[in-house]
């Protein structure tokens, strides 16, 4: 009962992980992060089919399809991250950034974007969708279940805020 | 082990002041105070929401 939402929370627990700890030297970080962010998606559709209802899983379609799709944006900005020294290590990365600094802030608006748009925040809110849905995907919780897929969402949330100042301005 | 804790505790400690200035920046883009009722001007209002969602009664 507990597993499907804390799906989320494990997904936001497992994209903290390289960002704050010894985990920064690992190989494959920009992959491991690509990896983790296409499963919060899935994680959304799982959570909002275990509702339930037919319309808390059409919340959770409509979200896994926004954030999917703008998956793909994302990963052509982690390309182009990771196409400064060919190399997948978030460490050696933020290094060649930080000589970059004229450079980077003519993408970091697009990066803005992009990043709102997979959290799904303000002007990218078709998940929320105040006026139709009210959030499709979590009416069917209640208490913990509740406050479990808002801490990870928040977290997650969170982690790329993270990811976004470790890229742009240095740690 | 310690640090580990540590890291956690305040990873939630962010997510909490996350929404409450998430709250804040929505109320004073629309000419309101926003929380300021629990604690000093809304300090603890994201505890007392997290407290009250976790006394409710749980349904599914």
């Amino acid at each position: 009962m507990l597993i499907i939402p804390s799906l989320i929370l494990f997904c936001m627990v497992i994209f903290w992980l390289p960002i704050t700890t010894r985990m920064v030297y690992m190989n494959l970080g920009c992959l491991y992060l690509l990896a983790v962010g296409s499963l919060a998606g899935i994680s959304v559709l799982a959570v909002g089919w275990y509702g339930g209802r037919s319309y808390s899983f059409m919340g959770g379609l409509r979200a896994a399809a926004q954030m999917i799709s703008y998956e793909v944006v994302l990963s052509f900005f982690f390309l182009l991250f990771c196409s400064i020294d060919w190399s997948l290590n978030l460490f050696s990365l933020t290094f060649y950034w930080r000589g970059l600094i004229i450079g980077i802030n003519l993408i970091f608006f697009l990066w803005l974007v992009v990043v709102i748009a997979e959290t799904n925040r303000a002007p990218f809110d078709i998940r929320e969708g105040e006026s139709e849905l009210v959030s499709g995907f979590n009416t069917e919780y209640s208490s913990v279940l509740f406050a479990i897929l808002f801490i990870g969402e928040y977290g997650i949330i969170a982690g790329y805020r993270l990811l976004t100042s470790y890229f742009f301005f240095g740690w | 082990m310690i640090s580990r804790i540590i890291l956690i505790i305040s990873i939630f400690l962010t997510i909490a002041y996350a929404t409450l200035m998430e709250r804040k920046i929505l109320g004073f883009r629309q000419s309101r105070k926003g929380p300021e009722v629990v604690g000093m001007v809304g300090l603890l209002q994201p505890f007392s929401d997290g407290i009250k969602l976790l006394t409710k009664r749980e349904i599914l």
